[in-house]
């Protein structure tokens, strides 16, 4: 009765003369093995990416084909679309459609892509997508670098995309596109090595490593274990109900009846009602150029953020090839960059509508459509959605400035 | 580096594959120094400088020993030794402790007293490679180990990378003869190790890793939560710490079992015995005998009088805690420890052997450890006093409500783990030991794809590293 030890001084250890061909043929039938179960685990596992991707694609997957639109982006996407209210306004305008709002919290442009992929394998009819503008963010935040969120995209395709988009823009930033290093491995051997390291190959590194841990299926029990039971991220009744919407006056209420009084938006709606004055400050700036606004501040700057023309001009062309038609938004929560914007509109080939301009749209600028300086209000949601199936509808009147020139839609 | 990382699965890799390539022993060990030496480098290549420069001097001291005739030189040359090598570990690990509570104790007084603590790292792995470099000066003074002529092979000894970070803590009468012979293959129990490793993977990646978030928070709020959340995070801590450093041994022990070496037995099933005393025969095994036979015995604990035995027993007891780290929860807990200990002897001489009192005692010797293991559990792993004070307070006084829980679903969790952990006592799983090769290898293919989709996303540093 002791704990097993190996020991090459025990009594009689078992004498291991190894034939080459034999142990081959063992260390073959491990792998395959280990293959085959990986490959098992990964059919029964619900879909990777946690409750709330996962259970968007696992609804979506099982829906599809009851929407032909889609509105893609991160939470100001999630919060400022409502699906039935711009199906409602375009068919007013002439436009039928069925849409749905597949915006999810923090999610950037690689990781966009992935889904948009995804979105369409599911439903390859589509009839439009509507694509939140993103900055790449081609570094991977140390502190998220091993969450699940951060490997999940990383399929072959969209690795080596990402890699090459690392390396590209380590060599035109150069130091800029600063290494970030963990400070407790500061004075480690491999640190050191890796300070040698271009920082563009570092982030592409990183990024195969995520490929490596998302082929092994690490961490992803719990996806496995949810498959198993069959319950898989079983969130199908919250993203039907409102065709994947959820405003952030319902989070809240879902906080309360948990009792749990705040969250990071609770947190950032505190500091924009305390000072509004900053807000309606940057407000004004907002029209100079380069100018960074709303969530701007809570970007974390040295992840580098770049305005990748070539990533979304081969996103919105492989859209198009898939006979899907491809519409990039410019939401009103965004920084302006306006000789980048000036590109899109020349160069992208697909409709870009624009509303990161508060002459143009002052009333999605009101601190009353707002929940935070970065978030729509579910009023001002409803509020974006008509002019935005107004613009849509009325694209082909759409000038070469992307500005609709049209009267607002009715309150 | 960690042994549950895939960047430490490529190191070895590569070491195990150069290492038995290379035909001769000679080679093979500085192979052997030059990765270890990598390997603490992967934590912190600051402090390699101090690693080699205690094994040096051992190395010297022990040579002199050999050299000198008079008891008083080799007393000298001793003393060179502990205090050098003590000397490190009290200035790194102690120094802050004892400067600040001597501060504090002057205050306590009404004195004015400022603590001019330093801003001081820990090297990683002192408290180990101290013992074990102690452990060869003090054998060779005893005249139980001849000094090793090969600098080299003694650097390899304290250096060795599987046990240099969080042991066993290895005494150079164990190892040093194992480098004087060449390692054989044929020799090697790869099954066993592979096993091994592989048990020290689930404990540590699949259960202590996944524990860890979940207790977290319970230390660092301990007020926040009910007495039997408090209890639940208790019992998963058990299950944690134990799965974390077990698990580290096991894995280093396969480590240098693949390589053709040994090294010895850190832990046989402590959770089952039914006595403290058995407990630390069962528990960190490496650590309890180094103290035994270079603390206890030394101070003449096992001769004179059972008074003097029990008071050098518990005061080995308080050093015992305070290897664990410089803080006054860790002399909590080798007070709690000392104080079991004695009040185990008295026990021992007051109450007949076969007494009912005895057998009541013995059947509920399990729980009771658990239960005083819990107390200790505390102390031993609250962040200070405080915090650890308050989780007494819940541990003992029932408290209802609290603004935060713990789910008592976990216990099943836990109980599964010590139905596993009973069946491997029992050695219930013997049989499957002797399948054939090819189904073992299919089966460790299939137990490989299993842990690392079960095992959790972060991978926390193993607790005892911070020792």
């Amino acid at each position: 009765m002791h704990e097993p030890v190996p020991s090459a001084e025990s009594p009689a250890p078992r004498l291991y003369r190894p034939r080459v061909a034999g142990v081959l043929g063992r260390v073959g039938l491990a792998l395959a093995t280990f293959a085959l179960v990986l490959a098992a685990l990964r059919a029964v596992a619900a879909p990777a990416g946690g409750s709330n991707i996962g259970g968007k694609l696992e609804y979506w997957q099982a829906h599809a084909s009851g929407y032909d639109t889609v509105f893609l982006g991160s939470s100001h996407v999630l919060r400022a679309f409502v699906p039935r209210e711009f199906d409602r306004a375009a068919g007013e305008f002439g436009v039928a459609s069925r849409s749905f709002n597949f915006g999810l919290q923090a999610v950037h442009l690689l990781e966009q892509r992935y889904i948009l992929r995804e979105i369409l394998d599911a439903h390859p009819r589509l009839a439009r997508v509507f694509f939140e503008y993103q900055w790449l963010t081609p570094q991977i935040d140390p502190e998220n670098a091993f969450n699940p969120r951060t490997v999940y995209w990383h399929d072959a395709e969209t690795t080596e995309l990402a890699i090459e988009r690392a390396l590209h823009w380590g060599e035109k930033l150069g130091d800029g596109f600063a290494y970030f290093e963990d400070p407790s491995q500061r004075h480690a051997i491999f640190s050191l090595t890796q300070r040698a390291v271009p920082p563009g190959v570092h982030a592409a590194e990183e990024h195969f490593e995520h490929y490596l841990t998302g082929r092994l299926m690490l961490g992803r029990g719990k996806d496995v274990l949810k498959g198993l039971l069959g319950r898989a991220h079983g969130q199908t009744a919250r993203f039907g109900e409102n065709d994947g919407y959820l405003s952030l006056e319902e989070d809240e209420a879902v906080l309360a009846a948990q009792g749990l009084a705040r969250n990071t938006y609770s947190v950032r709606r505190e500091r924009f009602l305390a000072d509004q004055e900053a807000y309606l400050r940057h407000v004004d700036e907002l029209d100079a150029a380069e100018r960074s606004f709303g969530d701007g501040e809570w970007v974390e700057a040295g992840l580098t953020r770049v305005d990748d023309f070539e990533l979304i001009a081969r996103i919105a062309a492989e859209t198009r090839a898939r006979g899907v038609e491809f519409v990039l938004v410019i939401l009103p929560s965004q920084s302006a960059n306006r000789p980048f914007e000036e590109r899109l509109l020349e160069e992208l080939g697909s409709l870009v509508l624009r509303y990161n301009l508060p002459e143009r749209y002052p009333a999605l600028y009101d601190v009353a459509r707002r929940y935070d300086s970065g978030h729509l209000s579910a009023e001002g949601a409803l509020y974006f959605s008509r002019i935005l199936a107004r613009d849509y509808a009325g694209q082909h009147g759409v000038p070469r400035d992307g500005v609709p020139r049209r009267k607002e839609a009715p309150q | 580096m960690i042994f549950t990382e895939p960047r430490f699965l490529f190191f070895f890799l590569v070491v195990y594959g150069v290492y038995w390539a290379l035909r001769t022993n000679g080679p093979r060990k500085l192979w052997l120094l030059l990765v270890s030496c990598t390997f603490y480098c992967a934590w912190d290549w600051r402090f390699l400088g101090l690693l080699l420069f205690s094994a040096g001097l051992d190395y010297y001291v022990a040579l002199g020993f050999g050299r000198t005739r008079t008891p008083r030189a080799r007393r000298a040359l001793l003393a060179l030794s502990l205090t050098a090598n003590l000397g490190f570990l009290c200035f790194f690990k102690y120094y802050n402790f004892f400067v600040e509570s001597g501060a504090g104790f002057l205050r306590w007084l009404g004195l004015a007293a400022s603590a001019p603590t330093l801003d001081i790292l820990l090297p990683i792995g002192i408290s180990f490679y101290t013992f074990h470099t102690l452990s060869y000066t003090i054998d060779v003074y005893r005249g139980k180990l001849e000094p090793i002529r090969s600098l080299p092979d003694f650097a390899l000894f304290v250096t060795f990378f599987p046990a240099m970070v969080a042991g066993p803590i290895v005494r150079a009468s164990f190892f040093l003869p194992q480098l004087a012979e060449k390692r054989l293959f044929a020799r090697v129990d790869v099954r066993g190790a592979l096993t091994l490793f592989l048990i020290g993977f689930v404990k540590k990646g699949l259960v202590s890793d996944h524990i860890a978030p979940v207790i977290e928070p319970l230390f660092a709020d301990p007020g926040a939560y009910s007495s039997a959340s408090t209890w639940i995070g208790l019992f998963l801590y058990h299950v944690q710490i134990y799965c974390d450093f077990s698990g580290y041994s096991d894995m280093a022990l396969a480590t240098a079992g693949l390589l053709g070496y040994s090294l010895p037995k850190n832990f046989d099933f402590p959770f089952f015995a039914r006595s403290i005393g058995e407990f630390w025969q069962r528990w960190h095994i490496s650590l309890s005998t180094w103290f035994r036979d270079y603390f206890y015995f030394a101070l003449g604990g096992s001769k004179g009088s059972n008074l003097k035995g029990m008071l050098i027993g518990s005061l080995t007891m308080m050093v015992v805690g305070l290897w664990h780290g410089a803080g006054w929860q860790y002399v909590g807990f080798g007070v709690l420890m000392s104080g079991s200990i004695i009040a185990s002897r008295t026990w021992g001489m007051l109450v007949p052997e076969g007494s009912l009192a005895r057998r009541v005692v013995s059947f509920l010797g399990v729980p009771l450890l658990w239960w005083f293991l819990f107390w200790n559990w505390i102390l031993f792993r609250s962040s200070g006093w405080e915090q650890g004070w308050e989780m007494q307070r819940i541990f003992f006084f029932l408290q209802a409500g609290g603004t935060k829980r713990l789910e008592a679903s976990w216990l099943l969790l836990v109980l599964a783990f010590f139905l596993v952990h009973y069946a491997f006592y029992r050695d219930w799983f013997r049989r499957l030991a002797s399948v054939n090769d090819w189904l073992y290898a299919a089966a460790v293919g299939a137990a490989a794809a299993l842990v690392l989709v079960f095992m959790a996303t972060e991978t926390k540093a193993f607790i005892y590293f911070q020792f």
